[in-house]
């Protein structure tokens, strides 16, 4: 009996440091949660929400239907609000892409790429390399008409092995001539996670 | 396994030292490459070379081991925060956080050989007051990069951490449960947003910070600095009064990391039992080392050559930190190091009759010789811990008039004699503006 124990326990130790690396390829919409952390799907998931709600807001019909023309939006800043690091790019990148392939606004680019755009132009204009006819000209750049910004938040209920967090990302529109807010919106996203105490 | 049955129903001598001897290639401490990596990259920072230490690190990967991965994302984050590298430092110390979650699942055959063969079988999981460092080298890594909004994640993150260590020790007021200096800073960058919302933040992290610094366990160490009890009392005064102290004035902060926190050695007691047995009882404690520097002064001058200075304040001793944390765990570890080698005992035992039996004297003998060398050999102290931390972090604190500076720092010893100088360069400060600036002294 004595004997038995000894062999399982060498067979344990044994076993203890095994292990390796297997890589999976997984379709890029597939659902992956490992953390529990805020990944790339709540970004989408909350993105593509909050935008379908905001195009069917009454302020585009009104700005079309007052203007003529489509509205000219920026997406602004996301403030990370939680007690984790999100990377607000890739809900901006995001909220970008719904905006532009909805196709029923204008959109144009934030603060940092209208810089390196510039630096660009400049290029074009200063350096002499570039085909005259082929110059882009300054003044040319469209001005936003609405701003996006917004927050994300979360509130986190957590003992040992487990928590719930609520994730509440707040959108809002600010019409840039007047500061009025046209549009807000509040999602929510909940989420429990649990750890294993316990492994083989 | 039907290989080793073959073995085993043939050559028990043989099995017997296979076995030990295999599990010791995963199992037992490795002297090499841990200790010597750690040593390498601990001497570096020691001598004041983070430079040379980053490069040490970029030059090798999992320098540590696989069962010290934590340390290693330690060590390799920190000594990137100490060469200016915020944003690398950044990434390891993220690595760090996800290793730390990862680890929560304890492996049941770990836990076992740990019972069995050595602590250091373990993975190195950390101590809980190392867990909050992250969270405060993270906010200085943050602030070094001007970016107050992701610092502040770091102080929340501070939050769920110090809420669930309350949750683990209720009633145990003499235990880390609570980090002072972390709350502190919380406080500070809190602040530092000029927001009414957050104010009410400051107040309350200011709060549980002088709380923490008057509970049992920080208590004995050193008294709460001013600067908390003066951040502590002009933010409740503008929360609830609207009067601001600070009105029209900008601060500057410096955080000083100095001098080289403790280390852990091992106490090794080997005797041997009347059947003729070496056995070997192990288990580490803290030793600390010496630093001359004792204080030191943060010093602005202005375009006008006004100048205006401050000491700094001890904001946490880690190596009191380190070693009050460590004594509560001691007995814990005293008493796996007694019950360790008594389990070896008894199978050694078992096997030496065992041996007797069916192979005879000599067989019996070469058992107990093996035993002996093996117990001799296995049992040894997990030394491991977070060597390159500072002894302690220092905090100072200038308010001063909106305008440009040239700020330097001088580093203080005993009779606060001036035993180094450093420049923190020129500054330009607006109104209501809070500017960070991180010093590291070893010696």
């Amino acid at each position: 009996m004595k004997f038995k124990l000894f062999y399982f326990v060498s067979t344990i130790i044994l076993f203890a440091g095994c292990g390796g690396t297997t890589v999976q390829r997984v379709a890029v919409e597939q659902v992956v949660d490992y953390s529990g952390r805020w990944n790339d799907t709540d970004a989408q998931m909350v993105s593509k929400d909050m935008i379908k709600d905001c195009l069917e807001g009454k302020w585009l019909a009104n700005f079309t239907a007052e203007k003529g023309q489509q509205p000219v939006v920026i997406v602004g800043t996301i403030e990370n609000k939680s007690s984790e690091h999100i990377n607000a790019d890739v809900f901006i990148k995001s909220l970008e892409s719904e905006l532009i392939s909805s196709g029923k606004v204008r959109f144009v680019a934030d603060k940092g790429e209208r810089l390196e755009v510039r630096e660009e132009r400049k290029d074009q204009q200063e350096s002499g390399y570039t085909d005259p006819k082929t110059i882009k000209p300054k003044r040319k750049e469209i001005g936003a008409d609405f701003i996006l910004k917004g927050t994300i938040n979360a509130v986190v209920d957590e003992t040992h092995g487990k928590y719930v967090v609520l994730y509440q990302v707040n959108l809002e529109l600010i019409d840039l001539a007047t500061n009025e807010i046209k549009w807000l919106e509040q999602t929510e996203l909940k989420k429990l996670v649990t750890k294993t105490k316990y492994s083989m | 396994m039907l290989w080793f049955s073959g073995i085993l129903m043939y050559n028990f001598s043989i099995l017997f030292i296979l076995v030990f001897f295999l599990a010791s290639c995963s199992s037992v401490p490795k002297k090499q490459p841990l200790l010597f990596n750690q040593a390498t990259i601990n001497a570096l920072v020691a001598a004041d070379d983070f430079q040379q230490a980053a490069q040490v690190f970029k030059e090798g990967q999992e320098m540590y081991g696989p069962k010290s991965k934590l340390l290693y994302l330690f060590d390799r984050a920190y000594v990137a925060h100490l060469n200016k590298e915020y944003k690398e430092s950044i990434r390891y110390f993220t690595f760090a956080e996800y290793k730390i979650d990862e680890l929560y699942t304890k492996s049941i055959s770990n836990i076992l050989s740990t019972w069995i063969l050595n602590d250091i079988n373990a993975p190195y999981r950390g101590e809980e007051f190392e867990h909050t460092l992250i969270n405060i080298f993270q906010a200085l890594n943050y602030l070094s990069l001007d970016d107050v909004s992701e610092a502040l994640v770091e102080a929340r993150s501070l939050d769920r951490k110090m809420n669930l260590l309350k949750q683990l020790h209720p009633d145990e007021k003499n235990v880390y449960r609570e980090d002072a200096f972390g709350r502190l800073l919380a406080g500070i960058l809190y602040e530092s947003t000029n927001r009414r919302q957050d104010l009410n933040d400051a107040i309350i992290s200011y709060k549980k910070a002088l709380t923490a610094y008057e509970s049992p366990f920080y208590q004995d160490m050193h008294p709460p600095p001013l600067i908390l009890k003066e951040n502590l009392k002009a933010a409740a005064e503008k929360f609830d009064r609207g009067i601001d102290e600070k009105q029209n004035m900008a601060e500057v902060y410096l955080i000083h990391s100095n001098g080289l926190g403790a280390i852990k050695y091992p106490v090794d007691i080997s005797f041997p039992t009347p059947d003729g047995y070496l056995m070997q009882i192990a288990f580490p404690e803290y030793n600390e080392r010496f630093y001359e520097i004792k204080d030191s002064q943060l010093a602005a001058v202005s375009v006008k050559n006004k100048k205006f200075q401050a000491k700094t304040e001890l904001g946490v001793n880690l190596v009191a930190v380190a070693k009050k944390s460590f004594t509560a765990k001691k007995n814990w570890f005293i008493a796996k190091g007694i019950v360790r080698p008594l389990g070896k005992y008894a199978l050694e035992r078992t096997l030496e009759e065992k041996a007797r039996e069916e192979h005879g004297r000599g067989a019996a003998y070469a058992v107990k010789g093996v035993s002996s060398l093996y117990n001799l050999f296995s049992e040894q102290a997990d030394l491991r811990s977070w060597q390159t931390l500072p002894a302690e972090i220092r905090i100072g604190r200038l308010i001063l008039p909106p305008g440009s500076y040239t700020l330097n720092v001088s580093f203080l010893g005993e009779n606060n004699k001036i035993l180094g100088t450093g420049s923190l360069g020129e500054v330009t400060l607006k109104e209501g503006e809070k500017r960070f600036f991180n010093v590291r002294s070893v010696h």
